[in-house]
């Protein structure tokens, strides 16, 4: 009893405020989409209601968290983490395609979606990783295993057409470079990110072939310095590196190859190269070599097959929408309406309940990834500065969590909170801003939906926990 | 612990580029909501909706000015759940016709749907019920009425030809270049899709300034900025619905297809796929319900065999065969050959009926003699240097008729038919190692010859024409479509000279006078006719007839097949006569009602659709459960 009392007491009481500031207003907004004269406020058949009571289980689930012993959270890290990617698999085979995506699994009558919370359980596993090799050197091994931890649940989950959810996992490369990976490495993987949305978005040859020809002459360029140490192997690496990359760039259309054939002979020499610096302490070459083989593949196999099979028409309509390339009114009509519900709120918005475009449903999706024209419309520029204040609070909050604890796995794993809530808030209000594609992915608390909601506190309440701990335990 | 760069800075990197973002984000809305007032001349407590107008779709009528397709209102009851305010529910029940469960029902479907938008409480409600609801709706407010066109038809026929229309699915949606939206009608066959641009119209659009519940004020800037909608064309069809209707009937309780061509301009007078359907079946809100049930009719009456049924000519492909032979040359007017029960071959035989001396081409196609054509056959081959040559160029002359490729039909789903070429009987003997002879039942109309009833109605209008047609078309005429109209007049021409026909018109005279087809002798004009039996290898012969009539200046050119029907005299002739005689007379000659009564009656099929009604009583039970009842008014 007294140590749960000490518990309550080391709990971070900002961190859990704007928490429960930002639950108030999730509540009040999706009562403000679907609030009509009759609407009484305790309906549960209504979204409203039942995002009441969802945000009632999240803080019983929250408070238990809480009485939890943090061990439990860097014991079962591992497990939670082979469970989280298990189900994903799963879901990506059995699931109730919804808006196109098959990212949501239904249990019952509840449907909730499996990325939501796989947030938490890879943030576990990255923490749990990264506070192992904390203090080890940084090993080519040990950050290609950084990067698959999120990198693997990501692939899945964009397998499942789920392009938002997917970025969001992205965001833990924040993590990786705050944990003092290399930052040329972490650009070089943000780049490939950065232009594999790109290629999405313009097609893939230019993105390919100015990546291609930028890597190619940076590791050519590095290895003259292996070259002059390691001679035979040092001009073995470059020849074959070389070799690899001119069969990607020419292969097809100077040779005349096959394109499978281009690419797999690129393929055995990257492999080749990669052998020939296996044992020098110049193993870092060797990045580059493996993100060119993952880059051609996807240019290749990739970008294609997602432009063409796990796109649905809606999104690529919406990317085109936003890069002016479609004058289709129809595609524009989101953000169009979205911009416009803002706009109308003008400085001081027209009042709490009083968002005629909300209250007409002008804008699709409102109660769930529109949910911030609600804001911008009652409460106005007034009311949505608040709200990015509360939650620009939120995040340095949680980064100021994260950098005052003494173990690692606590400061990863409060990193990785961080990073998603940031990417989420990027991509939601960018979205309905206009700047931004429209990628349909939930403000968290804020956003109607059960599951949602519950992940998120889930998400925040395992790191208080962790956090409470920070004065006793070294871990 | 290890020594490792002091990582501090990193987090203050972390930090500033979460807060670049707000502050850009801050930016952005500082922009929109204060600066940017695009949107701030909407009045503060209104927004704006964007309605689609749908345009009338346009009606067709027949080559006679009769109306056959039209639009009939379809009224509906719509609810906006969140502008219902207590009502008494007993006496709404009672004055529309419902019981409490279907209310209970409705109501949770619309709010589920939307608060604020209107959806179907009650559809399918009669003109009079309607009337008197209206002036019960002041009295239930969220309550509106909504009125809907639905395709009608004025005669239960040519549900093929003129097809039908559907809610738009995903692939017309990505097709349309983003004209069509979900729940838009588009045609999907027949002469609904073929024609779906003219008929379709243009799409309005109406902006109006809604209040806060959604609820319509006015028009935005007095309707200023709206599109409006421009109704779809009316067409004139070349077909006589009358005729159309008739034959139908003829048809009725057969499987089988009749095609009538006006020869001289390629007009389609009358196109029949039977089984048949009314097409008022396909329209309106059992649409689902008699689809499935067409659908999976055994008799498989959606499919339109005019166009795709896919028959050997038999017979029928006897005067194509002459007219070949005559220009070629390896024919002659006067060629005789002696039939000593049929074509003998070493090996075997191909058999022939017993008839007078064919002495001359005439007599040849009179007879029906089926030596006379294995020998005109062999000897067109043999005219050329190889017989793969003889082959190719029977082939190409035939594609000449429309004959193995598309007649240019302007209807969908239209089949090639098939003619087989030197290369398919290199891969049963072997290259070049095959000859006339293994091929010379494909000058009586068998072997892998293939046609559509179509491609053999056209073969009609082609002799009737002496050597050229029209393409078969079925639009007359469409305002302001002028040139669409010059295309379907473009002529085709078959090579061969017009002297040679007036043989195979005497020759398919005679047919009709002293040979086969001696049923189908009208008293007052003569009919020039082909019998025709198609083997079947699964049953009973198909029966062939075609014909076109009279013999100077033909009016119409008939092909019909009757699946299993036996000989072409059995079925196939005395039908198309009786179309002929129709069309040409506007009546049928007493002596000959009883076998238009026969022919009528007659039944070949196993499972009978439903016999075609005038009206649509299919539609009565499902009324009677979501049409309101109302009080009776004194
Ligand atoms: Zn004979």
């Amino acid at each position: 009893m007294r140590e749960k009392k000490s518990i309550m007491e080391n709990v971070d009481q900002v961190g859990l405020g704007l928490y429960i500031a930002l639950l108030l207003i999730g509540l009040l907004n999706v009562f403000a989409v679907s609030f009509s004269d009759e609407v009484r406020f305790f309906d549960f058949s209504l979204p409203h209601g039942k995002q009441f009571m969802w945000m009632g289980i999240s803080l019983v689930v929250g408070f238990s968290i809480l009485t939890f012993e943090s061990s439990f959270f860097t014991k079962f890290a591992f497990i939670l983490y082979g469970i989280t990617i298990a189900i994903l698999v799963v879901t990506f085979l059995v699931a109730v395609e919804i808006n196109g995506a098959r990212s949501w699994l239904q249990v019952g009558s509840f449907q909730f979606q499996p990325a939501e919370f796989g947030k938490t359980t890879t943030a576990l596993m990255m923490a749990k990783f990264m506070s192992m090799i904390s203090g080890q050197p940084r090993t080519f091994r040990n950050k290609i295993i950084a990067y698959l931890i999120f990198g693997v649940p990501m692939g899945i989950i964009v397998l499942q057409s789920d392009v938002g959810s997917a970025l969001v996992y992205a965001s833990l490369v924040l993590v990786v470079y705050r944990e003092g990976f290399p930052v040329n490495e972490v650009l070089i993987v943000v780049a490939i990110g950065l232009c594999f949305v790109f290629a999405l978005i313009f097609g893939m040859d230019p993105v390919a072939i100015t990546l291609t020809i930028g890597l190619l002459v940076y590791t050519i360029s590095s290895s003259f310095k292996l070259v002059r140490k390691e001679k035979i192997k040092g001009t073995v690496f470059l020849a074959l590196f070389t070799v690899g990359g001119l069969l990607f760039l020419l292969g097809n259309e100077v040779f005349g190859l096959n394109i499978i054939v281009s690419v797999v002979a690129t393929f055995v020499c990257m492999i080749a190269a990669l052998i020939s610096v296996r044992k020098i302490k110049y193993f870092t070459m060797g990045i580059p070599v493996v993100i060119y083989m993952v880059l051609m593949s996807f240019t290749i196999f990739g970008v294609e097959y997602i432009t063409h099979d796990l796109l649905e028409d809606y999104q690529v309509q919406r990317i085109e929408t936003l890069l002016g390339m479609s004058d289709d009114a129809d595609a524009e009509y989101n953000v169009t309406q979205s911009k416009m519900t803002i706009g109308s709120g003008g400085v001081f918005g027209k009042g709490y309940l009083q968002g005629t475009l909300t209250q007409s449903e002008q804008v699709p999706e409102q109660s769930t990834d529109f949910i911030f024209c609600t804001i911008g419309e009652e409460w106005g520029f007034v009311g949505t500065c608040m709200f990015l204040m509360i939650y620009l609070l939120f995040i340095l909050r949680i980064i100021f969590i994260a950098e005052r604890q003494r173990s690692a796995f606590s400061r990863v794993y409060a990193y990785c909170v961080a990073s998603f809530f940031f990417l989420q808030i990027l991509i939601n209000v960018g979205m309905t801003i206009g700047l931004i594609p429209v990628i349909g992915i939930p403000l968290p608390f804020i956003s109607y939906g059960g599951s949602s909601v519950l992940a998120f506190s889930i998400l925040v309440f395992i790191m208080l926990r962790l956090d409470a701990d920070r004065l006793f335990i070294l871990r | 612990m290890a020594v490792i760069e002091n990582l501090k800075p990193r987090s203050y990197v972390i930090q500033g580029v979460v807060a670049a973002v707000f502050i850009i984000y801050l930016i952005r809305l500082f922009y929109l909501q204060v600066i940017d007032d695009t949107y701030k001349q909407i009045a503060d407590d209104r927004g704006i909706r964007k309605e689609q107008v749908d345009p009338d779709r346009g009606q067709i009528f027949d080559r006679n000015g009769k109306l056959i397709v039209y639009n009939e209102p379809s009224y509906r009851l719509m609810v906006v759940p969140g502008q219902v305010k207590k009502i008494d529910t007993v006496r709404f029940c009672e004055i529309f016709g419902v019981d409490k469960a279907y209310f209970i029902k409705k109501m949770d479907e619309a709010k589920r749907f939307s608060r604020v938008r209107e959806s179907v409480f009650l559809s399918q409600i009669s003109a009079e019920d309607f009337g008197r609801m209206e002036e019960y709706l002041y009295e239930f407010e969220g309550f509106y009425t909504a009125i809907t066109p639905v395709r009608k038809y004025s005669y239960p026929a040519a549900g093929h030809l003129l097809g039908y229309i559907a809610e738009v699915d995903s692939a017309d949606i990505r097709k349309s270049d983003g004209y069509y939206r979900n729940a838009d009608m588009i045609g999907k066959t027949g002469v609904e899709k073929s024609y779906e641009k003219l008929l379709r119209g243009t799409k309005g659009f109406h902006n109006i300034v809604i209040d806060r519940f959604g609820r319509p004020v006015a028009p935005l800037n007095n309707g200023s900025e709206d599109i409006q909608p421009v109704a779809g064309k009316n067409l004139i069809l070349t077909i006589d619905i009358e005729l159309q209707h008739y034959a139908e009937q003829l048809l009725a309780g057969k499987r089988g297809a009749l095609v009538a061509i006006e020869p001289s301009t390629g007009e389609i007078l009358a196109l029949v796929s039977s089984p048949s359907y009314d097409p008022n079946m396909l329209s309106g809100t059992n649409r689902n319900k008699n689809f499935a049930s067409l659908a999976l009719n055994k008799e498989n009456p959606l499919n339109n065999r005019a166009l795709s049924g896919y028959y050997p000519p038999g017979s029928t492909f006897k005067p194509v065969m002459a007219a070949l032979g005559l220009q070629r040359g390896s024919l002659t007017p006067t060629t005789g050959y002696s039939c000593p029960g049929g074509y003998v071959m070493s090996g075997h035989t191909v058999d022939c009926h017993n008839h007078p001396y064919a002495s001359n081409v005439e007599l040849g196609i009179g007879h029906s003699c089926n030596a006379y054509f294995c020998y005109s056959f062999r000897y067109f081959i043999e005219d050329h240097n190889t017989p793969a040559e003889g082959m190719q160029d029977f082939k190409d002359q035939l594609a000449k008729w429309g004959i193995g490729t598309k007649t240019g039909v302007d209807l969908p789903n239209e089949r090639n038919g098939n003619v087989p070429g030197p290369a398919d009987y290199d891969k049963i003997y072997g290259k070049n190692r095959w000859k006339a002879s293994n091929a010379v039942t494909l000058g009586i109309g068998q072997d892998r010859l293939i046609v559509t009833p179509l491609q053999s109605a056209n073969s009609m209008a082609t002799i009737a024409n002496g050597g050229w047609f029209i393409s078969p078309h079925v639009l007359k005429y469409a305002d302001g479509e002028d040139s669409l109209m010059q295309a379907l007049q473009t002529k085709h021409f078959t090579g061969i000279a017009d002297s040679i026909f007036k043989y195979i018109r005497h020759g398919m005279a005679g047919a009709v006078n002293f040979g086969t087809a001696k049923v189908a002798q009208v008293d007052s004009f003569q009919v020039c006719g082909k019998t025709g039996t198609a083997e079947n290898p699964h049953g009973r012969s198909h029966s062939w007839f075609s014909c076109f009539a009279p013999e100077e200046n033909p009016k119409i050119a008939i092909a019909i097949i009757v699946e299993n029907g036996g000989w072409g005299a059995t079925y196939a002739a005395p039908i198309a006569s009786l179309v002929a005689e129709k069309y040409i007379n506007g009546f049928i000659a007493e002596r000959r009602k009883p076998l238009e009564e026969r022919m009528m009656n007659a039944s070949l099929i196993e499972h009978p659709l439903p016999p075609l009604q005038p009206k649509n009583q299919g539609d009565k039970p499902q009324q009677i459960q979501e049409t309101a009842m109302l009080p009776k008014q004194e």
